[in-house]
């Protein structure tokens, strides 16, 4: 095959076992790869009720055919599960160079099954497949543990070459906001994390010295050539290295669309030109993933005596939710529980929504100090990032924060005060600023999530009449793109206008398996369908597809989205009917047919 | 005698132009390890064997979006 390399490594813990299958190649062309794949092989193999954390739910890596196709943004692999914190499908996105590298290795999909009695890594030399033992490394961090099996490894230039994706101390303790790592990178939502712990996983190490081969490699270098033109003209070459995403924190702010105080508010005094005083005072250094020039990820140190260290990050959504959303504008504190996360393996988005959700369940009266063992206001930096520590290893409180910010509501009484959806906690832009991303958040299939359509920051924000066909269609662009492999910091961000003549070519060039525009959002609307079939399945309804009372009746008090809520009733019908689902939220039989997912549809 | 050296400095190890060289010399496969250049192993410059600069115009050179490549001679 082409583009794809057209192999599965199913790898049975349990009994410590392995297999290599071939891919089907009319099903990779159905569901391209990445998202597509993985959820399609989820939806065949796993009963949509298993428990999450049981041997029967499986946890894949996938890649697709554009990932380590070198195509500059082709980094990009999935994981997939059923997630313990949504008990809905959960595809989680990762860059770096741990994709690329499995499929030089030779592999498109590793599907990791059962749960092995003691602790063990999964190792991937080309065709020399073990597993390990990791008792060693059960406890370690996820730094600690890349660099200790790189350690082991006697060639240093195999070390380096090798890539590795690890849970922390929070996986381990099945955190249900627990990610996986690799290299600063994380799998972060959805608590994937939490699946590969229960599984005894620890990691899997990867090094690949076969090729991706590209079916038109004329036509595929002639792209290639074109996108980096354009790249090299645009104004984020420049600025992406600078700066990464650290700008979307002073230009959500500007909107008033920045999560602050548990979603109370969408403004924060002080945070114009974050990025500058974020780039002045704790960057070290920019890096990147394979096949892209963007350097977008940034390696930083805080100097503060009291929250001093070294690490990655964090990210715009990782600051806003650590940050403001918890009432904190101490940089150092945030950047400092910003590493914690990364070195215990969870979420940013999910610990600073869950910690910003006890602040308001305290500062209400609903939650007792005494259970805490701090007084918990909105800005108390210092509880933040010692609850942030005690969040990854379920120490006193943390027990309680490590189910969720949606759990913890429901045990004190008040699920209303909950900021997410489908039990996921709100990524860093707050709803009521942007209908279309409002919609977005109660409709996505994994929970609430800013990566499954697009916020445009433009006059239509407040705007509901015509909002659900357009997130329709970023919705199904975007799942191809997720099942392709491709980033969507270049295929995605509204100021890459050609993005959507460019990644159908390209999967046309490497794959030579008939894609066009049309076919791929087409095949994006059947993978969007069959996750909702899926959650249907797991008992999820339409009554599943809504957002906090407070963010559709509580006007925004101040800002420039003030006195805004979510219009969710004047979108939510019309977002049913242009996707050709009944008053349910049920796919119809004829769109179901229309898709090929007739046989799926049988309940 | 021609060179293609890199600023590591400017570096940001995307591997782009590790992919252009598979590309054009490994029948049509991507495959770092196949390159002609190696990035991600500091040299002071980049002396590969079997590497003509594609003629005289390098392909990796072309791929740099860092500007971290250029052919140096002597």
């Amino acid at each position: 095959m082409h583009g794809w390399i057209g192999k599965i490594l199913r790898v049975d813990l349990t009994r410590g076992s392995y297999a290599i299958e071939d891919l089907d190649p009319s099903m990779a062309k159905s569901f391209i790869g990445g998202r597509g794949l993985a959820s399609k092989l989820l939806f065949d193999e796993v009963d949509a009720k298993v428990d999450p954390l049981s041997p029967g739910n499986t946890l894949t890596f996938a890649t697709g055919p554009l990932t380590g196709s070198g195509t500059i943004g082709g980094s990009r692999y999935m994981i997939v599960t059923k997630s313990p914190l949504t008990m809905a499908i959960a595809c989680s996105n990762i860059g770096g160079y741990f994709g690329p590298e499995l499929k030089f290795a030779g592999y498109d999909i590793v599907i990791l099954e059962g749960r092995a009695p003691d602790p063990v890594y999964l190792s991937i030399e080309d065709d020399h497949v073990e597993i390990k033992p990791a008792e060693h490394l059960w406890g370690k961090t996820t730094v600690e543990t890349e660099d200790r099996i790189r350690s082991e490894i006697g060639d240093p230039r195999k070390a380096k070459e090798t890539q590795i994706a690890t849970i922390g101390p929070a996986g381990e303790n099945l955190v249900r906001i627990a990610c996986i790592m690799h290299a600063g990178h994380a799998a972060g939502r959805s608590g994937v994390g939490a699946v590969m712990g229960a599984k005894h996983l620890k990691a899997v190490a990867v090094r690949g010295t076969k090729g991706v081969a590209i079916a038109d490699a004329d036509s595929f270098k002639e792209l290639l050539a074109t996108l980096s033109d354009k790249i090299r003209k645009s104004p984020a070459l420049e600025r992406r290295p600078l700066y990464g995403t650290w700008t979307g924190i002073s230009r959500a702010n500007k909107f008033g669309v920045l999560a602050t105080r548990n979603f109370q508010a969408g403004y924060l005094e002080g945070l114009d030109g974050t990025e500058k005083v974020l780039r002045e005072k704790f960057f070290v250094k920019s890096h990147t993933c394979f096949s892209c020039p963007f350097q977008e990820f940034k390696t930083t140190r805080v100097t503060d005596p009291e929250f001093q260290g070294e690490g990655e990050g964090p990210e715009w959504e990782s600051f806003g939710l650590l940050g403001p959303d918890c009432g904190i504008s101490n940089f150092a504190a945030i950047v400092k529980a910003n590493y914690l996360c990364n070195e215990l393996g969870m979420d940013t988005i999910s610990a600073g929504g869950t910690i910003a959700c006890a602040m308001e369940l305290y500062e209400r009266g609903l939650l007792p100090a005494d259970d805490i063992g701090y007084q918990l206001n909105f800005g108390n930096e210092k509880a933040m990032v010692e609850l942030v520590k005690r969040l990854g290893l379920r120490q006193g409180f943390g027990d309680i924060l490590a189910e969720g910010a949606y759990r913890l509501a429901e045990k004190y009484g008040h699920p209303e005060f909950f900021m997410g959806a489908k039990k996921q906690e709100f990524p860093g832009f707050h709803p009521q600023g942007f209908q279309i991303l409002a919609l977005g958040y109660a409709t996505s299939n994994r929970g609430a999530c800013h990566l499954k359509n697009v916020a445009y920051y433009d006059e239509t924000r407040f705007e509901t009449a015509g909002q659900a066909a357009i997130a329709k269609t970023d919705q199904d662009y975007i799942a191809a793109i997720d099942s392709s492999g491709l980033c969507h910091a270049i295929y995605i961000r509204d100021f890459f206008p050609w993005r959507e003549e460019i990644a159908p070519a390209l999967l046309e060039a490497a794959t030579g398996a008939g894609y066009g525009k049309e076919s791929m959002l087409l095949t994006g609307e059947r993978l969007w369908n069959l996750e909702r079939l899926f959650n249907l399945k797991a008992g999820l309804t339409a009554r599943d597809d809504t957002l906090p009372k407070r963010i559709l009746e509580e006007p925004m008090p101040e800002g420039p989205s003030k006195g805004q809520v979510v219009r969710l009733g004047e979108m939510l019908p019309e977002y049913y009917e242009v996707r050709g689902w009944d008053e349910n939220g049920v796919p119809t039989a004829e769109k179901l047919a229309e898709l090929g997912l007739s046989q799926e549809g049988v309940r | 005698m021609a060179r293609i050296k890199i600023d590591h400095n400017k570096c940001c190890e995307c591997c782009l132009c590790e992919i252009v060289c598979s590309l054009q010399y490994n029948e049509n496969t991507v495959n770092p390890k196949k390159s002609r250049i190696a990035v991600l192993f500091r040299k002071p410059d980049i002396d590969i064997i079997g590497c003509d600069h594609c003629g005289d115009e390098p392909q990796c050179i072309k791929a740099c979006l860092s500007e971290a490549l250029a052919l140096a001679v002597g």
